[in-house]
C-alpha cells in the first residue's frame, strides 16, 4: 500500500515540476527585497533589472567590449564635451500599456538628480555626479548636460540605474494621483513597471518573482513565456532541487559543488570569470598599518596564483592591477605590475617598517564571500611565511568603518565598464572605501579628476596608470582575483552568463537563452 | 468553583502578559546589541553621506531608549513597524508567511498524533514482545536524530535519489510532507513513549480489572477506560512539544526553503532587520504562552480532579 501511495506521490511531483520549452524555473540564492533600478546597485537587484527594464542605450553583451546599440534611444550625438542629444524610439510601451514619452525619460533622471530619496541620492553621487540636467527638447528628443566634460556618456546611459520608468504610473500609485510623492516610490518598489521584454507579473520579496513575456515589446520578443525565480538560500537544497527537476537552472554554485552537478548526466555547469574582485583592504589610519611599507609587505607576501589554484581550481583570474577586460581601451592587460608576489621584498619591507611581531587582525565573514574564510586562512599562512602573525577574526559584522579594523576582505564589483565604475566607486577620493580607511590628498584628487573627466582616451589611460602606481605605493587595497561564477542547469537549457554584463545579471532576452 | 477558575485564568493571563513584556524588552535590546542594522542592510559600496541619510530615514540615529518608546507606542496601536530590509509593513510580511507555518504545524501535529498514539498503544499492549521493542527502538532513534540530519537524509533519499518528493518550497501540499515529517519526528517519538508509559500505568489499575470483570469487550476497556485516563500526560507532552516545534521550525523551514516565519526570522536575524525580528520573536513567545495556557485548561476538561481541586 505504501508503495502505491509513494508512486502516486511521485506522479504528482512529475506533474508539478514539468517544464516546457516556453517556461523556465530558476533557483536563486537571493532575491532582492524590493525593485527600483534607479535606487539600487546591489548584487541581488542586478539579477533582475536587465530583463525587466531598458536604458536609452543598450550594447552587445556577448563580448566584453563597449559596442553600443540603440535601446530606448534610436540615435545619440555628443554635441559638445558636456552635452549629448538623444532621439527617442517611437511607440515604446511600458508593461502597463502607457506609451513612453520624453517626460518619462526626464522624470527617470530627475528623481535621481533631485535626490528624491537617500537611495536616489546615493546613485546620483556614485553614477551621475557629473550630470547637471536631463531636459526635453521636443516630444522625441532629450538633451543631457554635464558639469564637466563627460567621457562616459554612453557607458552611464547604458547602466540599469539609467533605466526608464513610467512617470504617470508611478504618480498614480498612491495619494495624489497626479503628483509624485515619496509613497509612490515605496509602492513602485513592490510593483515595478518597465519597458523590457519581460514584465514582472508576481513579486513576493524573499520568495518568488515571476516574469511574463511582454507581448508589446519594441524589440525581439522574449524567448520564454514565463520565468519563475525561486529563492532557495541553502546550497544543498538548491542543488537537490536541480537534480530533482524542480528547477531548470540554479545560481551561485561554489567550486566544490561543480563535480556533483557535472557528474549527473542530466545536468551541466556553465560559468565565467565575473567582473568583480575579491579584495583585501587595509585601514591606513590604524597605527599598526599606517606605514605604507607595512601594507606593501603584506600585499607582496600573498601568492594569489596559489590561492587561485587551490581554491578555484585555477578558474578564477588573478589581475595585475585593479583592471577588467571590460574596460576596453583602458584595460591594463595581464602584465600590469601594481600587484605582484615577492616574498623576499616583503621581508625586506617588514624590516624597514620595523614590524614588531604583534599580530595583525584579519576580519572575514564566515560565508558571505565564496572561499572567503579559506582564503583568509591561506593568507594567514603566507604571512606567517614572511614572519607576520595573524589573528583571523570571523564575524558577520561589517567592520569596514571601524577604527580598530586592520585588514579585511571585501568585494569590488564593476558597476559600469570603466575604472570609474569599479575602482572609482570604492577608491576615488570620495569613494566609499577611501572614506572608511584611506583619506587622500589634493594631488590624488587632481589626478583623479584628470582621469575621470578627460575626453581623450590616451590621457585617461595614462592617468589611470599613474593612479595604479600610486596604489602600488600606498597599497590601500589589493585585488585578489576575479571569482569564477558558476551556474548549474539541466541539459537542454542553453544559457550562460555573458561577458558584457555587470556581475549576476540573469539575461533571458532574445538570443541569450533557448531550451531544446 | 467557576470563580476560582476565573481567578486562576486572570492570574495566568497576567503572568502571560508579563512574560511577553519581558520578551519584548529583551528582544528589542538584544537585537540592538548585536550590531548596527546599517552595517548589514546597506550595500557596502554606498557612500557615507547616503548611508547617514538612510540611517536617519530608518530612525536608527535616535537614542535606543527613544527607539524603544516609539516601538512600544507602535505595539499599543497595533503598528508593527516597517521592515528595514523590505521597506513594507511587518504585518504584511507576516500575513504572507504565517499560513505556511500554520499549515506545517497542523500537518506535523496530525502526523504525530495519528501515527504516535496507535504506535504507543500497540507498544504498551505488546510490552516485552518483539513488536513493542521495535516500536520503542524506532521511537528512540526518531527522538535522538537532530532534525537537520533527518531533513538532509530525507532530501537525499526521497528527492535526490528517488525523485519522489519535491525538496524545497511551499507551492503545493506535497511540498509540506517532508518538512512536516521532520518537524513531527521528535514529537511523534515523545507521544509514542508517553502513550506507552501512561497506558502501562493505567493498565495495571484496579478499575481496569473491574471493567474487564464486568465483561466489557477489550476494545472498550482499552479505548474508553484506559486511554481516557492515560491522555493527561499525553496532553502535557503535546503542550511542551508545541514549544519545541516552534524552535525546530526555524531550522526545518530553512533547510526545505519553506516560506514561513521560521525562515523569515532567520534571515531577519542575519540581516539585523530589527522590526521583523522583534515581531517574530514576540509572535513565537505568544504561541508558546498560549499553548501552555491551553494545556492548563485542557487538563481541567480531561481530569475532573483538577476541577475538584480548583473548587
Amino acid at each position: 500500500m505504501i508503495k502505491t501511495l509513494l508512486s502516486a506521490l511521485a506522479m504528482t511531483t512529475v506533474l508539478v515540476s514539468a517544464a516546457s520549452a516556453q517556461s523556465l524555473t530558476v533557483g536563486v540564492q537571493n532575491l532582492p527585497p524590493w525593485l527600483d533600478p534607479g535606487k539600487d546597485f546591489g548584487n541581488q537587484g542586478s539579477q533582475i533589472y536587465f530583463s525587466t527594464f531598458d536604458p536609452l542605450i543598450l550594447k552587445d553583451y556577448s563580448q566584453p567590449g563597449a559596442n553600443f546599440i540603440s535601446g530606448l534611444a534610436t540615435a545619440w550625438e555628443q554635441t559638445s564635451p558636456t552635452e549629448m542629444v538623444l532621439t527617442l524610439r517611437d511607440g515604446v510601451k511600458f508593461h502597463n500599456g502607457d506609451t513612453m514619452t520624453a517626460d518619462d525619460v526626464v522624470f527617470s533622471f530627475e528623481r535621481i538628480l533631485n535626490d528624491m530619496t537617500p537611495e536616489f541620492a546615493g546613485i546620483h553621487r556614485q553614477f551621475f555626479d557629473n550630470f547637471a540636467s536631463v531636459e526635453k527638447v521636443d516630444d522625441t528628443t532629450v538633451k543631457v548636460t554635464t558639469k564637466k566634460p563627460e567621457p562616459l556618456f554612453e557607458i552611464l546611459l547604458n547602466t540599469s540605474e539609467a533605466s526608464i520608468v513610467p512617470r504617470n504610473y508611478i504618480a498614480g500609485l498612491s495619494g495624489d494621483t497626479n503628483a509624485v510623492e515619496q509613497s509612490d516610490f515605496d509602492a513602485f518598489m513592490m510593483a515595478p513597471v518597465g519597458t523590457g521584454p519581460y514584465a514582472i507579473s508576481s513579486f513576493q520579496p524573499g520568495e518568488t518573482l515571476v516574469w511574463s513575456r511582454f507581448g508589446d515589446y519594441w524589440g525581439d520578443v522574449a524567448p520564454m513565456e514565463t520565468v519563475t525565480l525561486r529563492r532557495i538560500p541553502e546550497l544543498a537544497t538548491r542543488v537537490t532541487a536541480l537534480a530533482n527537476g524542480e528547477v531548470d537552472l540554479i545560481t551561485n554554485v561554489p567550486p566544490d559543488q561543480l563535480q556533483t552537478i557535472s557528474s549527473n548526466p542530466a545536468l551541466k555547469v556553465e560559468g565565467a570569470v565575473t567582473p568583480l574582485f575579491h579584495v583585501i583592504f587595509f585601514n591606513t589610519e590604524n597605527p599598526k598599518l599606517a606605514n605604507p611599507k607595512m601594507r606593501q609587505a603584506l600585499a607582496y607576501a600573498i601568492d594569489r596564483n596559489l590561492l587561485n589554484e587551490a581554491l578555484w581550481g585555477s578558474q578564477a583570474k588573478v589581475p595585475g592591477a585593479h583592471t577588467f577586460e571590460q574596460f576596453g581601451d583602458l584595460y591594463m592587460g595581464a602584465d600590469a605590475q601594481t600587484y605582484r608576489y615577492d616574498p623576499e621584498l616583503a621581508k625586506q619591507l617588514l624590516a624597514e617598517a620595523g614590524y614588531d611581531g604583534s599580530p595583525i587582525r584579519f576580519d572575514t565573514d564566515p560565508v558571505y564571500y565564496t572561499n572567503g574564510l579559506l582564503a583568509a586562512q591561506a593568507i594567514q599562512e603566507m604571512w606567517a611565511a614572511v614572519g607576520v602573525n595573524t589573528n583571523i577574526n570571523v564575524t558577520t559584522k561589517w567592520t569596514g568603518p571601524d577604527e580598530d579594523m586592520e585588514v579585511r576582505n571585501w568585494s569590488n564589483p564593476m558597476y559600469f565598464a570603466d575604472p570609474a565604475g569599479s575602482f572609482g566607486v570604492m577608491w576615488s577620493p570620495k569613494g566609499s572605501g577611501s572614506e572608511m580607511t584611506w583619506p587622500t590628498d589634493q594631488a590624488y584628487a587632481d589626478l583623479w579628476d584628470k582621469f575621470r573627466y578627460s575626453t581623450d582616451v590616451a590621457v585617461r589611460k595614462e592617468a589611470y596608470g599613474e593612479i595604479m602606481d600610486y596604489v602600488a605605493e600606498q597599497m590601500p587595497v589589493l585585488a585578489l582575483y576575479q571569482p569564477y561564477e558558476s551556474y548549474g542547469m539541466r541539459q537542454g537549457v542553453n544559457w550562460k552568463p555573458l561577458p558584457g554584463h555587470i556581475p549576476y545579471v540573469l539575461d533571458f532576452r532574445a538570443g541569450s537563452i533557448s531550451i531544446d | 468553583m467557576w470563580r476560582k477558575m476565573l481567578d486562576q485564568l486572570i492570574r495566568r493571563t497576567i503572568g502571560a502578559v508579563l512574560t511577553l513584556g519581558v520578551v519584548i524588552a529583551a528582544t528589542f535590546f538584544a537585537t540592538r546589541l548585536s550590531g548596527n542594522a546599517a552595517d548589514y542592510l546597506l550595500p557596502p559600496g554606498m557612500d557615507a553621506q547616503s548611508k547617514q541619510a538612510m540611517i536617519v530615514q530608518m530612525g536608527l540615529d535616535q537614542p535606543v531608549l527613544v527607539q524603544f518608546w516609539h516601538y512600544l507606542q507602535g505595539l499599543v496601536t497595533g503598528d508593527m513597524g516597517i521592515s528595514l530590509y523590505e521597506r513594507r509593513p511587518v504585518a504584511d510580511i507576516y500575513a504572507e508567511r504565517l499560513p505556511n507555518t500554520v499549515m506545517l504545524f497542523i500537518y506535523a501535529l496530525v502526523i504525530a498524533i495519528v501515527v504516535g498514539l496507535p504506535l504507543g498503544l500497540v507498544a504498551a499492549l505488546n510490552r516485552g514482545k518483539a513488536i513493542g521493542s521495535a516500536i520503542m527502538g524506532i521511537a528512540f532513534i526518531g527522538y535522538a536524530t537532530p532534525n537537520f540530519v533527518l531533513a538532509i537524509i530525507m532530501i537525499l533519499v526521497f528527492s535526490f535519489n528517488l525523485h519522489w518528493l519535491p525538496s524545497s518550497g511551499s507551492m503545493t501540499p506535497l511540498h509540506f510532507l517532508m518538512p512536516a515529517i521532520v518537524l513531527a519526528a521528535p514529537m511523534l517519538a515523545e507521544i509514542v513513549r508517553f502513550t506507552r508509559n501512561a497506558m502501562l500505568d493505567v493498565l495495571g489499575q484496579d478499575y481496569l480489572r473491574t471493567a474487564r470483570a464486568k465483561g466489557l469487550p477489550e476494545h472498550v476497556v482499552v479505548g474508553k477506560h484506559a486511554l481516557r485516563n492515560a491522555s493527561i500526560p499525553i496532553v502535557t507532552i503535546l503542550g511542551l512539544q508545541v514549544a519545541g516545534m516552534v524552535a525546530r521550525v526555524v531550522i526545518v523551514e530553512s533547510v526545505f526553503a519553506t516560506k514561513g516565519i521560521g525562515d523569515l526570522v532567520v534571515y531577519a536575524a542575519i540581516g539585523r532587520d530589527y522590526p521583523v525580528l522583534q515581531f517574530g520573536v514576540v509572535l513565537i513567545a505568544l504561541i508558546v504562552v498560549i499553548s501552555s495556557l491551553v494545556v492548563d485548561y485542557a487538563y481541567a476538561l480531561l481530569d475532573p480532579r483538577v476541577k475538584v481541586a480548583a473548587s
